[in-house]
């Protein structure tokens, strides 16, 4: 133990000599080294904050940040009369070190400078926590300094301190800047009793409190407040009225006046996203159609490689199925002036919706030289599932897009037509991509699952496995399940844990003695689901595959029988972590709390993970012993 | 029968996935993770994403995490994406380096190269506007399977609707809706499978001149952010410079870096 503090020591004086080293990539080595130290490097990392080299300046702010901690904070607070970058950097450090850094932040709120007070104040709102906040009251009431009164109030309202609410109003009625920052403050903390103070604010002679005032209401969000808004939407202009539009949305009332319309369809043509979602909601909220050209030309201009256009992508249409199957929407496929991704959105709309109304159109974009509104015009009439589409979409099977093809046999299985089994089969024979040969024998097994079956055995491998993937029929699954090829037999294998039946089981029991791994494996992922056999399911414990063990334990875990507690304690010393937390879930499962003392032994465990999940399963255990006390 | 993703699962997938690449996948994101995690899970014949986060975490050859990195990143980019930047690097940049190193080498490294239209974008307008510069160009990703991608170097419309014409005829061969590139440009990158928060493999890219990162910042929170921006500057050579999205910064990440504004692009030198 001396000798390991004797070399931590030597390598600590290095680093810190090395802080001093000519050359400023070792100095930033040193720096960025210091942060698994102690306190012994904090203040020599101090100094290096005043390093040269910016590299080496935010190594050491960063290892002053980790190593954290109320000494950290108490050597850094000087900073904060410093020079204006040391300054940042303090608060940067503090902020960061959080907690730790409030206690001692209190005596600065006091203090002679107002930069201090301020920066103080600051601070604890960053930090969003504080043991006094009603010195935080003081300051907004009392304070001679305006920027440390704002401060203050937007520090409340981070703080959520419903106690200062009556200081917080009063504020409303003093500088505008306070007043400000009050108005920010309380629309975070949402109280209803601050509505009619906010309101009377609405005729304020400064355009930057109206406007905080209206941003506010909207942001607290109660009913009441609507009516204001309305009356000062008559007698407002300008992106005060647009401010009043967005609150009145996000309140949740939408006034029926033609002019709000036109103002959110302008919101959302014009405004930032945040204003475009706000805009869209309340478009819905009107149904307003004469909207959804612009919605979808918006929707179909998001460009996918931007990491955020999915989420509003999803959004956008999420919304504009509240509109239903609308003539407006209907025409957007034959308006030119929609992109064409514009026109995939409306195809996949009018699909999800079922918009029988569309389908002429449908049709007619099948034909369509434009891959991606082949692909979704097709999928469209499949999801809409209806007869008049049949020879539309046989026609459809014959198309050089894969993707066509397997939309067209995809909806042809969904409207179950017999006429079109012919048509699949013949594609079954000429295809060559795996996801259209899955739709179409999941189609055919739908349309007439006995004719495709009667010559299983003459089917390629790619069909038998889709089959087996897809058909209901034990006897085809059994059949399958003894397939020369090892991917078919696999899939059948793993299906026949669906079926209830015994001879599934039976089918199972002896495919556990496979010689073959993955057919073992497969066998036992599909019996853990049938919870029987446990006597052939005990043997897999000791299979040689990690996979066929670990579904054995978890098999015998969902036994709801006690006495497999014992069978399964020694799979705590297999070789294979994944099997061990199995093992140990499938005990908690059976034991319940005792399983506790059997797992503790276990809190010593060569991995870490292991170590970690025991503890979990005896903090679960203690903690419900608590509850239940 | 439907699988679902657990919240208690989703939490390990989510920490799993961070502890692995520093990407960080928020609460509102659990249901795009689900979707594109199903595929996997009924191609294996698992039951559940407990199942699927076992293959993942213990895989024998780590393919499946391979597969998870592809599933969690939007890859879709496009040749001369934001092409101010690559004008302010040819006009002003490189003259400034080549200027202060006295010599026409260059090591430029395209990090988080998705599919690869950044670094073959760069190799090309280097041999039209600076043929005198030998510029090596590094090109890594985290996804083997984008990396393969781009070693093919085939593209479609959308990924080339930006190149100018000169450069779709030059070094472009289209056949059936597709694009290829011309082998001289391919032969001209040097791909490689790097984790941008695994600290053993970024020691081994360094004396970079040029590192572009752009819009990989935004999958990561601030901490892995830190971690990967202290990387990325310990990989440059002093005077060396860094080019990030146009929509992402380093506030509040990094105060290493020099900031400059040329042309409106922002410019991260390491002084």
């Amino acid at each position: 133990m001396y000798r390991n503090m004797a070399i931590a020591k030597k390598r600590l004086s290095k680093l810190i000599n090395d802080l001093s080293n000519p050359d400023p990539s070792k100095r930033r080595s040193s720096a960025e080294a210091l942060s698994s130290s102690d306190e012994r490097a904090i203040y020599h990392l101090i100094k290096a904050l005043r390093d040269e080299s910016p590299g080496v300046q935010d190594a050491a702010m960063r290892s002053l940040i980790s190593l954290g901690g109320e000494v950290t904070a108490h050597m850094v607070l000087p900073l904060l009369r410093d020079e204006p970058y040391l300054r940042n950097t303090a608060t940067i450090i503090l902020k960061e070190i959080g907690r730790d850094a409030i206690p001692l932040l209190k005596p600065f709120l006091r203090d002679k400078d107002s930069d201090i007070r301020k920066f103080a104040v600051d601070l604890i709102s960053a930090i969003g926590y504080c043991t006094y906040p009603e010195e935080l009251a003081r300051n907004l009431q009392d304070d001679p300094n305006i920027n440390v009164r704002a401060s203050a109030a937007k520090a409340i309202g981070n703080l959520q301190y419903k106690e200062a609410l009556p200081q917080m109003i009063d504020a409303l009625k003093g500088d505008e800047w306070v007043c400000f920052s009050a108005l920010e403050s309380l629309a975070i903390m949402k109280e209803e009793s601050s509505i009619e103070p906010i309101i009377s604010l609405l005729d304020h002679p400064s355009e930057a409190v109206r406007y905080a005032a209206v941003d506010a209401l909207g942001r607290i969000g109660f009913p009441r407040s609507s009516d204001a808004l309305i009356k000062h939407l008559q007698r407002t202009e300008g992106f005060e009225k647009t401010a009043a539009i967005k609150s009145i949305v996000q309140i949740g009332v939408t006034p029926l006046m033609s002019e709000v319309s036109s103002m959110l369809i302008d919101m959302f043509s014009n405004g930032d996203w945040d204003e475009k979602l706000i805009a869209l909601k309340g478009l819905c909220d009107l149904k307003e159609e004469r909207a959804i050209y612009r919605i979808i030309d918006v929707a179909g201009s998001l460009d996918p490689s931007e990491p955020q256009a999915e989420e509003r992508l999803s959004y956008i249409k999420n919304m504009l199925l509240q509109f239903g199957c609308s003539d407006a929407l209907v025409d957007t496929l034959n308006s030119p002036a929609i992109r064409y991704r514009g026109k995939k959105i409306a195809i996949e709309l009018l699909g999800d919706l079922k918009c029988e109304k569309a389908i002429p159109h449908l049709i007619g974009l099948i034909g369509s030289n434009l891959r991606d509104i082949k692909r979704a015009a097709t999928k469209a009439l499949g999801d809409i599932n209806n007869e008049d589409t049949r020879q539309a979409l046989v026609d459809a099977i014959d198309d050089e897009d894969g993707h066509v093809r397997r939309e067209a046999v995809a909806a042809l299985g969904k409207i179950g037509d017999k006429t079109s089994f012919q048509p699949i089969l013949k594609l079954l024979y000429e295809e060559h991509y795996k996801d259209v040969i899955d739709e179409a024998v999941k189609a055919l097994l739908t349309i007439d699952s006995a004719a495709l079956c009667s010559h299983i055995n003459a089917y390629p491998e790619y069909v038998k496995e889709a089959i087996s993937k897809y058909s209901k029929n034990i006897d085809i699954m059994l059949s399958l399940s003894h397939d020369k090829s090892l991917k078919v037999k696999v899939t059948a294998l793993s299906k026949l844990g669906m079926i209830q039946d015994k001879r599934a089981t039976e089918r199972l029991t002896e495919a556990i003695q496979d010689g073959e791994p993955e057919v073992r494996r497969a066998a036992m992922m599909a019996m853990s689901e049938l919870h029987c056999c446990h006597e052939e399911v005990k043997s897999a414990l000791h299979d040689k595959d990690t996979w066929v063990r670990l579904y054995a334990v978890k098999s015998l875990g969902h036994s709801s029988q006690k006495d497999m507690i014992k069978i399964l304690i020694p799979m705590l010393s297999d070789k294979e972590i994944p099997v061990v937390l199995s093992t140990i879930d499938a005990l908690v499962r059976l034991g319940g709390k005792e399983s506790s003392s059997i797992l503790l032994p276990l809190l010593n465990h060569g991995e870490k993970v292991i170590r970690e999940k025991i503890q979990q399963v005896i903090d679960s255990s203690d903690h419900s012993d608590t509850v239940e006390r | 029968m439907e699988i679902v993703l657990q919240d208690e699962t989703f939490k390990q997938l989510r920490d799993f996935i961070y502890e692995k690449v520093g990407i960080f996948i928020p609460d509102t994101k659990k249901y795009f993770l689900a979707n594109k995690l199903l595929t996997r899970i009924r191609d294996e014949n698992l039951r559940s994403f407990e199942d699927y986060l076992y293959l993942v975490k213990y895989s024998a050859n780590g393919s499946e995490l391979s597969r998870l990195y592809d599933s969690i990143t939007t890859n879709e980019t496009f040749f001369f994406r934001e092409p101010q930047q690559f004008d302010v690097l040819f006009n002003f940049v490189l003259p400034e380096i080549t200027g202060m190193k006295k010599t026409k080498k260059i090591k430029l490294w395209s990090a988080a190269c998705s599919t690869g239209e950044e670094a073959y974008t760069i190799v090309m307008m280097c041999a039209e506007k600076k043929p005198d510069i030998r510029m090596d160009v590094f090109a890594s990703d985290i996804s083997d399977a984008v990396l393969a991608s781009a070693m093919k170097g085939v593209y479609n419309s959308y990924s080339v609707r930006n190149v100018p014409e000169l450069y779709l005829k030059k070094y472009f061969r289209s056949h059936d809706q597709n694009y290829e590139l011309d082998a001289s440009v391919k032969n001209a990158v040097k791909f490689m499978s790097i984790n941008l928060t695994d600290e053993k493999i970024m020691k081994s890219m360094c004396d970079m001149d040029v590192i572009f990162c752009r819009n990989v910042l935004i999958y990561f929170d601030d901490k892995a952010k830190q971690k990967v921006v202290s990387l990325l500057y310990d990989s440059l050579r002093p005077g060396g410079v860094l080019f990030t999205g146009s929509t992402e910064s380093l506030h509040n990440i990094t105060r290493a870096f020099k900031p400059t504004i040329t042309n409106k692009v922002i410019v991260y030198r390491r002084t």
